[in-house]
């Protein structure tokens, strides 16, 4: 469905995505880890088009995308959100996830009919009773969820999910864990999941990527990465691999 | 989206306007009708300005430009041949939206100060060229003797006055119509977060230049009418920096991102500014310190404008408080 072959990207003399292949199937959730500063983010700006890479390519559903402008990816069915979260802070909630279904592959033709789809991924995220207000009242964990219901109302194919648990508590970890796995099993969506919260990322993934320092040091199931070498020497250091 | 309040007291505000007038012969002296084509004409060109400065938050530095391609080409026109203006105004504001799309077009790609560093640029260009290039322009001795074959020589301040009345409702409305549509809610996206707006699938460049060129449209229809009713214009009359910076103030002033904030805007400082320079210091520039002083006094405690103060559900585009602030 979604795959990157030797993606290749560098600012000045840093190499920050340095020959990484990828491959998202359908149904599949894919979970990328690696340490700060590996090139998790870089590599989801690549595929969402903010970034071109320096060389490789990204193609999704048979087609080449590394080049296209972001707002044409975005239609196509590639929906993100963002690891610091970017919403429209002076606009409710309701009308930031409108903007999405309007532009979105949704293709509302009124506001009204906007609307409506915009509800029903409020509904889906549990922020229905928040519609009415401004974004800068919620809370960090209603302001992720909100990312999560702006990329869903493009009615993507796939879901690129930055960090989407940073700075939420065990509880709220839970829900949005439990949100992710239906946004595949009923939304029929693949997810690509950036995720420092092992346990969450570990439970979710159907499979891992690690990166480290632009490379992709390792592939495979949750317990196949958690007992790699290399994996444990990359977060840890080498006296405890 | 049902008839918001605010679009109520546009049409209320439009039924006085228009029966305004009829008063004239009770005793309304005409320096009133003067006054409010005046208001109107400052009213549209600030409308003009809020579609890319307000909405969008990219401050145009240089729409005196797009007036004054307006005022001249139906300047030349009719000065040379005759043209009536309700042809020429047409030509002038598609002429001034394609001279848009040409600088929005690469500035525009561009975050940050560049539009309004080009756009002043570019304006002032055109300026040096109107005053230098005298086998065209006639320079800075300007264009004189403008009278439109179809508007009547007795009575013209009522007809200009129902011409400017009319700009305005048509800008005001369409200022309205932006805030209630797809386009309308691409532009808060542009304004609020333009990282995000791409990835929900905004072509940013796209609305962002779409929203200059429909600001050029209407500024230059407003330079357009301007040269008949002047009668004779010239570079400092209709390429001044007045013409750029007063419409900002006026929708600053009443509230930008809103279409009715500039129309407020345009009411409060034109009849302020006329009333101190006719009548308390005569002939003086003096209305630029009270000006100052109420600008400074309206971004320190009312940051949205004057608006702010009847802000009802009504007005669902308008709620940035502090934004300005921010990068």
């Amino acid at each position: 469905m979604l795959s990157g072959k030797n993606v290749c990207r560098s600012f000045g003399g840093l190499k920050a995505l340095d020959g990484v292949d990828f491959e998202l199937n359908k149904g599949e959730i894919l979970g990328l880890i690696g340490p700060n500063g590996s090139g998790k983010t870089t590599l989801f700006n690549v595929i969402s088009g903010i970034y071109r890479p320096d060389r490789g390519e990204v193609m999704f559903k048979g087609q080449r995308i590394s080049g296209l402008p972001p707002h044409k990816i975005a239609k196509l069915g590639i929906g993100r959100t963002f690891q610091i979260v970017k919403p429209f802070e002076y606009a409710t909630v309701s009308q930031n996830v409108v903007v999405a279904s309007l532009y979105g592959r949704a293709e509302a033709r009124s506001l009204i009919e906007a609307e409506k789809e915009a509800f029903k991924w409020l509904e889906f995220t549990g922020l229905i009773e928040k519609k009415g207000i401004l974004v800068r009242n919620l809370t960090i964990a209603q302001r992720r969820s909100l990312e999560v219901a702006r990329a869903l109302a493009l009615i993507p194919d796939v879901m690129l999910l930055d960090e989407v648990m940073a700075g939420l508590n065990p509880v709220e970890v839970d829900n949005a864990s439990r949100m992710i796995r239906r946004i595949r099993d009923e939304l029929n969506i693949s997810v690509f999941l950036v995720e420092h919260v092992m346990r969450a990322v570990m439970g979710l993934s159907d499979r891992i990527i690690v990166l480290n320092q632009g490379r992709k040091i390792a592939e495979g199931n949750a317990s196949a990465i958690a007992n790699n070498r290399a994996v444990v020497e990359a977060y840890l250091g080498e006296p405890y691999a | 989206m049902k008839i918001s309040s605010s679009l109520k007291i546009l049409g209320i505000f439009a039924i006085i306007s228009v029966i305004m007038p009829l008063l004239m012969p009770l005793g309304l002296p005409v320096f009133i009708i003067v006054l409010l084509s005046y208001i109107f004409i400052y009213a549209t060109l600030s409308q003009s300005w809020n579609y890319i400065g307000g909405y969008t938050g990219y401050v145009l530095f240089g729409a005196n430009m797009f007036f004054g391609i307006g005022a001249y080409v139906t300047a030349l026109l009719l000065y040379h041949y005759g043209v009536s203006v309700f042809v020429t105004a047409f030509l002038g504001a598609f002429l001034a939206a394609g001279f848009a799309l040409l600088i929005g077009r690469p500035t525009l790609r561009l975050r940050g100060p560049y539009f309004s560093i080009a756009t002043l640029a570019v304006s002032t260009t055109l300026s040096l060229f109107v005053m230098s290039e005298l086998w065209l322009t006639m320079g800075s001795r300007g264009v004189p003797n403008l009278w439109d074959p179809i508007i009547p020589r007795v009575g013209r301040e009522i007809a200009y006055y129902y011409i400017f009345l009319t700009l305005m409702m048509a800008s005001a409305l369409v200022g309205w119509k932006i805030e209630n549509s797809k386009f309308g809610y691409g532009l808060l996206a542009i304004r609020q977060n333009e990282d995000t707006a791409p990835v929900l699938g905004i072509d940013t460049t796209n609305l962002k230049v779409r929203a200059f060129m429909l600001c050029a449209f209407f500024t230059a229809l407003t330079g357009a009418f301007y040269s008949p009713y002047m009668t004779w214009i010239s570079p400092d009359s209709v390429l001044s920096m007045d013409i750029t910076l007063s419409p900002i103030l006026m929708a600053l002033f009443g509230g930008a991102g809103t279409f009715f904030g500039p129309i407020i805007g345009a009411f409060l400082l034109e009849s302020l500014k006329r009333y101190i320079i006719f009548y308390l210091v005569p002939g003086s520039s003096a209305h630029l310190l009270p000006f100052g002083v109420l600008l400074a006094f309206v971004m320190l405690y009312l940051p949205n404008g004057i608006i702010s103060l009847f802000r009802g559900r009504g007005f669902a585009l308008v709620r940035r408080k502090g934004e300005a602030n921010k990068s």
